[in-house]
């Protein structure tokens, strides 16, 4: 496919078609502008079935396991997930089949450096980054959740309230500012919510009714159902406190359809991570289709911008390589010029093309980069998982894999000292904690014990965990005795999730790998990534507290692992395991890869403005959680579709 | 031919895995899962130990009578050593993990606390759906739901309704 480019050029050229680069498409397109989408990956797939027969096929059903480039190959001794060399692939990205595997750059997209530390409590550790993105059109939302939040007036003042991080520019008066958009985001993703548990939530944090995304607001569609496990929780945490503060537990405002609309009503498939089969849930393709009607946004597939040109301060073009297959060779390539360009390839390729970028006479660190921040501050929201089995059925994996949360700490007079953080509630068993349904099912069919349901093991109350004290240890089951245990304990099994707030840290960075290339002979993303702080580690010691208070509460017994002691070198170092005070801990990544090329007030320690434009080369703007400049509380996508509206805004101001 | 043995696969199945025949293979099967199953059985094990271990079950149940009822009982005495070799009562095991998981099982033992690993290979979009877990959890294969909007907000029927029906 060869680019037609409209009489009078593009006025703007956008790198990468996920929600974000999609909103500005859409927006542009709609009032009459002409764009170009340069995506790296393929195209969407005229039906999502080829996607749901790659994953019901996978071994290893993680997020990105139905989509391309392929995850698992054959395996060998020492591949057992058969992962593909990232330098034979065009589009290589991280997946988090990849985290045990990141010492070895044969099986891991990212390179990391030799381990700084020299024990697993000193806080260099150097870890695993725990979170994945997509490179096809259409971006991450292929196989977001759609947990869809707003930040809070005080995430943007972090620095000034409680002398922690960063404020985002504005401070506080970012969020006044940002409230419109919120409410044009929520329409966009077409969020499920009811409003009253909003309004009650959010005044438990001095939000004002109307501040709840402005006057007389409501969402686009009403609250998805609570699950028959969400019940549970709403009777028995109310007599509990966090940090002297009350728990309840909140209906989660989501980006799936909780009636028929443009899309299907949700069936409950309790995929929404990866693929929603029916797309009931929101996707950045919806977005994308629409950009595309307005008939004046292009796209070109497969091809991976590489190279960002300059002529004097001004961005005069995208260079970009085309390929035809994943393995195959690079087809041809050209550049992509227009008025304004946008950046939208998400937080680690983002700072990557512009590190990449360093041959322009003036700017040898690369583009937009005067102030040495680019690709620095990488976070997410780390982590803490703990799951349980209740006493009565709850009936887990049925509906969407969350559906409530307990939102109620997110902010508090604490934060001076730790983290802040969400509970998410899980209605997917074990699925996520203990690779269950599988795991369970292979003890007690062959008598072992990684549930800790089958053999001695004793949870860290002293409470013995296996199911059936009747049954000898390590029992071998078959027929109707395997059936109802299986049975008995599938259906109670309860999973929390606490999102913990990072705070940025300049050494937490991406940069370029001098010695590994993809198949396209670009640079790969080197990282180094740390959780250094003890605000941070001491929101993990309070989240381990805090499960044991809940699930005490909800009469549950607690079977989360304690993790074994970390290794620090060789190719099975530890990936995301370290020690504080005296625990081990072990963390995950919660898909939210945020800051890299973040905003502020000043050009000396920040890349953007508060208008999401370069301070360096005023036509260039750059959207996504990248911007951020903390993590803030709240789920980033609602937030990332809100600044991309502004920033779309901001565009058709510059442009006339 | 191990596929002669169709019906006592089934018969065994049903011991082996706790599921009436009618949920497990009903008379009329569209999907034909017993099919793709009993071929995983005979290609994953060594030349002839399916067939062998399904004679051994055609020899019991038939001396047992050759009618339906007392499943279980007979897979328990094979299971306990009866005619059996270890490797054959391994097999048996692997066969009930592919009815629950539609994946082949590769079981790793060792002397830890956990006794080892099992890893597994999904043989099919299909087996993966008709895995038996998702029954016996009264739900649903993750990915492939056919229930409507808001299910998961009402207890599901009874486990027995899962244990004896097609689903
Ligand atoms: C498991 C998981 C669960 C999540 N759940 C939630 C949730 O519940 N709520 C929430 O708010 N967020 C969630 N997220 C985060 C959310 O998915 C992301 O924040 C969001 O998708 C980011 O959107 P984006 O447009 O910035 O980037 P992306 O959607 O990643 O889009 C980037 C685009 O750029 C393209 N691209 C990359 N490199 C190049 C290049 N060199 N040239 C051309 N194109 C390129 C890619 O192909 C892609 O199309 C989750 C993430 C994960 C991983
Ligand atoms: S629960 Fe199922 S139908 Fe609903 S959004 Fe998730 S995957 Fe789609």
């Amino acid at each position: 496919m060869s680019i037609v480019t409209p009489p009078g050029g593009f006025d703007v050229v956008i790198v990468g078609s996920g929600i974000s680069g999609s909103i500005i498409a859409y927006q542009l397109g709609k009032a009459g502008k002409k764009v170009l989408i340069l995506e790296g990956g393929p195209p969407v797939p005229k039906s999502r079935e080829d996607y749901m027969q790659t994953f019901f096929t996978a071994d290893a059903k993680t997020p990105e396991s139905p989509y391309p480039p392929t995850t698992q190959g054959a395996s060998g001794t020492d591949n057992p997930l058969g992962q593909p060399d990232p330098a034979t692939l065009n589009t290589p990205r991280y997946t988090v089949l990849q985290i045990n595997a990141w010492q070895d750059p044969k099986q891991c997209y990212f390179v990391y450096g030799p381990q700084a530390a020299t024990s697993a409590s000193d806080p260099q550790m150097t870890f695993a980054f725990g979170s994945s993105y997509e490179r096809v059109a259409g971006g991450t939302t292929w196989h977001w959740l759609g947990t869809s939040l707003m930040h809070l007036p005080n995430d943007f003042q972090l620095k000034t309230k409680y002398g922690q991080g960063v404020d985002w520019p504005g401070g506080a008066n970012f969020y006044t500012q940002l409230l419109p958009y919120y409410r044009a985001a929520t329409e966009v993703i077409g969020v499920s919510s009811d409003r009253d548990p909003m309004v009650d939530l959010y005044k438990t944090f001095n939000v004002q009714p109307n501040g709840v995304y402005g006057p007389d607001y409501d969402f686009p569609m009403p609250g998805i159902v609570p699950s028959t496990n969400d019940a549970l929780y709403q009777q028995n945490v109310t007599a509990l406190k966090i940090d002297g503060i009350p728990l309840f537990v909140t209906p989660t405002p989501q980006g799936r359809n909780s009636r028929p609309g443009k899309r299907r009503q949700c069936a409950g498939n309790t995929n929404c991570i990866p693929i929603c089969p029916i797309q009931a849930k929101y996707d950045g393709t919806v977005t994308l289709a629409q950009a595309l009607q307005t008939g004046n946004v292009q796209i070109q597939y497969q091809s991976v911008a590489s190279n960002i040109r300059l002529k004097g301060n001004q961005v005069s073009g995208i260079d970009y390589l085309s390929y035809d297959t994943q393995t195959g060779p690079s087809t041809g390539g050209g550049t992509a010029v227009g008025k304004r360009y946008v950046l939208a390839a998400h937080a680690i390729e983002t700072p990557k093309l512009l590190l990449m970028s360093k041959g322009n006479p003036g700017y040898p660190n690369g583009v937009a980069n005067s102030s040495d921040q680019v690709g620095r501050n990488l976070m997410d929201h780390v982590m803490y998982l703990a799951w349980g089995l209740a006493k009565k059925p709850v009936y887990a994996y049925r509906g969407p894999l969350a559906t409530s949360g307990i939102e109620a700490a997110r902010d508090g007079a604490f934060r001076s000292q730790r983290a802040a953080y969400r509970i998410e509630i899980g209605n997917e068993g074990w699925n996520w904690a203990a690779n269950d349904p599988n795991t369970t099912l292979a003890d007690f069919v062959f008598g072992q014990n990684n549930s800790q349901l089958n053999g001695d093991s004793v949870n860290a109350q002293g409470t013995a965990l296996r199911f059936d004290p009747t049954l000898p240890a390590y029992s071998q089951l078959f027929g109707s005795k395997l059936a109802t245990t299986l049975n008995d304990v599938y259906i109670r099994q309860l999973r929390l999730g606490y999102l913990i707030e990072q705070v940025p840290d300049p050494d937490n960075r991406v940069t370029l790998s001098s010695q590994y290339k993809d198949r396209l002979g670009l640079p790969r993303p080197q990282v180094t990534y740390r959780i250094r702080e003890d605000y941070v580690r001491n929101a993990f010691v309070s989240a381990k507290q805090a499960s044991t208070q809940i699930f005490k509460a909800l009469g549950a017994t607690e079977y989360t692992r304690e993790p074994q002691n970390a290794q620090l070198s060789g190719p099975k170092a530890s990936a995301t395991t370290f020690r504080y005070q005296g625990q081990n801990f072990i963390f995950y990544g919660a898909g939210h890869i945020i800051g890299t090329y973040r905003m502020g007030s000043s050009p000396s320690d920040s890349v953007l403005n508060a208008r999401q434009q370069s301070w360096d080369h005023d036509n260039l703007y750059m959207v996504g959680s990248g911007v951020f400049p903390t993590t803030a509380t709240a789920n980033p996508t609602l937030t990332i579709a809100a600044l991309a509206l502004q920033a779309a805004d901001n565009l058709l101001h510059d442009l006339g | 031919m191990v596929f002669d043995y169709m019906d006592y696969f089934v018969s065994m199945s049903v011991g082996l895995t706790g599921f009436a025949s009618e949920a497990i293979a009903p008379e009329i099967d569209p999907v034909g899962i017993k099919a793709v199953y009993l071929q995983a059985f005979d290609e994953k094990l060594p030349d002839g130990m399916a067939e062998q271990i399904l004679q051994r079950y055609k020899a019991l149940f038939d001396a047992a009578g050759g009618k339906p009822g007392n499943e279980e009982q007979l897979v328990g005495q094979m299971l306990a050593g009866s005619g059996t070799s270890p490797a054959q009562i391994l097999a048996m095991r692997q066969l009930i993990f592919l009815w629950y998981a539609g994946a082949w099982p590769t079981v790793q033992y060792d002397n830890s606390p956990s006794r080892g690993q099992t890893f597994s290979s999904v043989i099919s979009a299909e087996s993966y759906t008709q895995g038996l877990v998702w029954r016996v959890m009264q739900s649903h294969p993750m990915g492939s739901s056919t229930y409507n909007y808001g299910y998961w907000a009402a207890d599901p029927p009874p486990l027995s309704a899962y244990l004896e029906n097609p689903v």
